[in-house]
């Protein structure tokens, strides 16, 4: 375990702590969202209890990205609830995001930033004074593996380091709630373990991680809560292993994967033909 | 509480501006640096001096005012003019940096997912209008405002015509804001977006053309003295004038201006209460339409639709396929960008004026080899940087090129008929127009003025190639990057003032030589295209030796750490 979590601490705006000690992290009662014709999200609805660590899976294009935004505030729902720690966050959005730490779709870096530099205004945008966010920042990018980059703008780093920006960018507040939009597409391995086990460590201490993706491992090696989305419907929630079951019905647990699981879900619909000219 | 802004984000905001700021500026080079400050200076001067004469005027005319009901009246309506032409300007001036330097500014959409309420969002938006530079060349007139005030009332008058200013300036402010990004919203269709900055662009030329046409217009009409004086026309703009002077914002800083200056205190404070009025509304319009933009809609400004297919059979059916499919993409892409309509919009436009502003027999007098000699300038002056800019276009997706098994003889042939096809249709508009607005035209012209064209075309497809594959790196002319370096384009130019000597060498070797003188040309022709073929050869070769430092150059980010 990174020596780095001990002075990881819960100190800020303590004030505005949620009132309710036991309500859902997250709360979404029939969510919708339209672009146009186009139903993006519909009907959604959704429990994420305190302390999991949810996955929320989907094929390209499902409505994943979607609904994050509008949890976090940046896109507004064409009708639906949505309670963060029993707050409505369109009600009082500057409060709620006080609690949140949010890796969106592009990252929002400012890319004329270095990374100690962006971690620093990110800090400060969420009231840390300047020795705290000085030093939680060099702690987070020593854990990223990014204190050697510390000279070089963000604009010039890969895009597996400025996903590890974000990550680091959404932690330096000690959210109690994270939300993370593909956040390890493009990430090493050697990263996205440290990474695993930071996020599983925070989630044993009662932060909640909502996490996005559409790649089955990543879901099912880190999550014990899932949903699946496709094509903006919610088809399933609830703890992983309860989820499997449900879905493999009788099969014998162990023969049968996520993948299995998920395809049996999503994948009946191959009308494709075979593509035979693909010699 | 929750609603404020705590000091540490404040001090962070402006951190981050402060940083982006700086990081802009150490971007070029100090020949551009000494370029800013020179233009600063120069801009700092004019504004001062516009200040100085506002001051003036306001000293001038407040003490004109004194002397009668029927001067103050007037004074209030010079007045009105005055400011609502300066309030104009400011309020629209936003309009023309339209691409905004994302590089600069604090985005919205980045700052949305920290803890800021909404309100502390449209605050910060509104009030970096403070330090637009636009704004910046407002701020002298307005001191000279209260200064002139001041002098003509004594100082009773600084506290109402401080009030003034500050609202009259957060008036423009936020309204202007509003104005960019309701135009911003409403324009969200690219091509919509595109169009309409094309037509500004095209109105700000022809605004500038507007005093000529003026002039014309009042020799034409000798006695427009005498109708100006009838009071029948005098009675129609009372009313109007009253009305833009009880309910405009101008009107009420007017009103503002001509109450301190005639001690009229109760009028004074009805106007500014009006003013305020106008920034409340301004402001939850502003507010309402912020928040639409950034979190109902967003990303509606990327969402890029496609036009439906109006033909159905390949225009370019005659070319092997691989070469139709690269002028495809390329005339795609020059149709999409704003440089590339401008480009291709510009000579015709200017056809269109010479003809507006050339009446009657003038218009007979100018040869039609001259005006075509122009208009073929005109087209290689504009479209040059395209020509030698053949790769900054592609970006990443120059790397299709190379992974493909596309010969490098195939891709530049590709790029340069896309090329020729464009400044072609450009020339046939060109012809087109002539035709109509103008004469008929000589076949004999009609062909020396083909051959011309083809002459330059085919050597700057030659030297424009050269340059794009030896100085790749692309010209953006986004404001956000100044890359590419000046000399390439410079080299271009000359080669294209020889290439456009051709024509008039043409001439007068015809005159001396008593050849007829498209025979000359054709000759000239020939030895275009002799050299091209040389070039093409050595372009490809110098193209395949090159190509990755070309992929380097066009896919790296902005220069400038
Ligand atoms: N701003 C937008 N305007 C129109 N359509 C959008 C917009 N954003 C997303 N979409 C559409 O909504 C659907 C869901 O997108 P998204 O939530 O990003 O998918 P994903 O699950 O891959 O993250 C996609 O079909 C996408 O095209
Ligand atoms: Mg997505």
């Amino acid at each position: 375990m990174p020596c780095y979590l001990p002075c990881y601490t819960r100190a800020m705006f303590n004030s505005d702590d949620p009132t309710s000690a036991n309500a859902p992290a997250i709360e979404i009662q029939g969510l919708c969202r339209n672009f146009g014709e186009f139903e993006a999200v519909r009907e959604l609805t959704l429990s994420v209890p305190q302390g999991a660590f949810f996955g929320f899976l989907g094929p390209n294009g499902a409505g994943k990205s979607t609904t994050l935004k509008m949890l976090t505030g940046l896109l507004q729902p064409d009708k639906g609830q949505i309670q963060i720690l029993g707050e409505d966050i369109w009600q009082t959005p500057a409060k709620v995001k006080r609690w949140i730490g949010v890796v969106p779709e592009n990252m929002s870096l400012f890319e004329r930033l270095t990374a100690p530099e962006y971690l620093e205004f990110v800090a400060g945008m969420y009231g840390l004074d300047a020795s705290t966010a000085r030093s939680r920042s060099q702690e987070l990018l020593d854990l990223m593996q990014l204190s050697a980059k510390s000279e070089t703008l963000l604009a010039d780093f890969s895009h597996g380091m400025k996903k590890k920006t974000a990550l680091a960018a959404a932690l330096i507040h000690s959210p109690r709630i994270l939300f993370l939009d593909e956040p390890f597409e493009g990430v090493d391995p050697v990263s996205a373990r440290t990474l695993r086990e930071l996020l599983q460590s925070l989630t044993a201490r009662n932060v909640t991680v909502f996490l996005t993706s559409h790649i089955l491992e990543t879901v099912e090696k880190f999550c014990n809560y899932l949903g699946i989305i496709h094509k903006g419907q919610l088809l399933t929630q609830g703890p992983l292993q309860e989820v499997l079951h449900r879905i493999n019905g009788s099969m014998p647990l162990g023969t049968a994967s996520l993948e299995d699981a998920f395809i049996r879900l999503i994948g009946h619909e191959r009308e494709h033909s075979d593509l035979s000219w693909l010699s | 509480m929750a609603e404020l802004i705590l000091p540490q984000q404040l001090k962070s905001l402006f951190q981050l501006q402060f940083r982006l700021l700086q990081r802009a500026w150490s971007q070029p080079s100090a020949l551009q640096k000494w370029g800013v400050v020179v233009g600063l200076l120069v801009t700092g001067g004019l504004a001062s001096v516009l200040g100085w004469v506002i001051g003036s005027l306001v000293v001038i005319l407040g003490l004109y005012a004194r002397e009668g009901p029927f001067q103050a009246q007037l004074v209030g309506y010079l007045f009105l003019v005055l400011l609502g032409l300066f309030g104009l300007i400011w309020l629209f001036s936003p309009l023309l940096f339209a691409l905004q330097n994302d590089n600069l500014h604090l985005d919205l959409n980045k700052l949305l997912i920290y803890p800021l309420s909404f309100q502390s969002l449209y605050a910060l938006h509104t009030l970096t209008g403070l330090i637009e530079p636009w704004s910046l060349f407002f701020y002298p007139l307005l001191i000279g405002l209260i200064c002139g005030g001041v002098l003509v009332v004594g100082s009773s008058a600084l506290a109402p015509l401080m009030i003034l200013a500050l609202l009259f300036g957060l008036v423009h402010i936020v309204w202007s804001r509003l104005l960019v990004n309701s135009l911003n919203s409403f324009l969200a269709h690219r091509r919509l977006r595109e169009s309409a900055m094309l037509f500004l662009l095209l109105g700000i030329v022809v605004l500038a053309f507007l005093p000529a046409l003026l002039g014309q217009q009042i020799e034409n009409n000798p006695d427009w003295q005498s109708w100006l004086k009838s009071p029948a026309v005098w009675a129609q703009l009372t009313l109007p004038l009253n009305l833009l002077l009880a309910f405009s914002p101008p009107g009420m800083a007017s009103l503002t201006l001509s109450g301190v200056l005639q001690g009229q205190y109760s009028q004074v404070y009805q106007a500014e209460v009006g003013l305020f009025l106008w920034l409340v509304l301004g402001n939850y319009f502003g507010k309402t339409l912020l928040r639409y933009m950034y979190t109902a809609s967003p990303g509606l400004a990327e969402q890029a639709k496609t036009a439906p297919r109006w033909w159905t059979s390949d225009p370019l059916f005659f070319l092997p396929y691989d070469l139709a499919l690269i002028v495809k993409k390329e005339l795609r892409s020059l149709s999409r960008s704003v440089i590339g309509k401008l480009c291709f919009f510009l000579t015709p436009f200017l056809l269109v004026i010479l003809r507006v502003f050339a009446f009657g027999p003038v218009a007979h007098a100018i040869p039609p080899t001259a005006v075509f000699l122009s208009a073929i300038t005109y087209i290689f002056m504009t479209s040059l940087f395209l020509f030698c800019n053949l790769f900054g276009l592609d970006g990443q997706g120059f790397k299709l090129y190379l992974y493909g098994s596309l010969p490098a003889a195939r891709l530049l042939l590709g790029k340069q008929l896309a090329m020729a096809l464009f400044c072609s249709a450009e020339f046939l508009l060109v012809l087109y127009l002539y035709l109509v607005i103008f004469n008929p035209l000589h076949w004999e012209t009609l062909l020396f003025v083909v051959l011309a064209f083809a002459t330059v075309l085919v050597g700057v497809l030659g030297l424009g190639t050269l340059i794009s594959i030896r100085f790749p790196t692309p010209l953006d002319l986004n404001q956000t990057r100044y890359r590419q370096s000046a000399t390439p384009v410079l080299l271009a130019f000359q080669m294209l003032s020889l290439l456009l000597a051709l024509p008039a060498l043409a001439q007068v070797l015809a005159h001396f030589g008593q050849q007829p003188r498209s025979l000359i040309m054709a000759f000239f022709l020939g030895c275009v295209c002799l050299s091209h073929k040389l070039l093409f050869q050595f372009c490809t070769e110098l193209f395949q030796a090159q190509k990755l430092v070309i992929l380097e150059k066009i896919t790296q980010p902005a220069q400038g750490q």
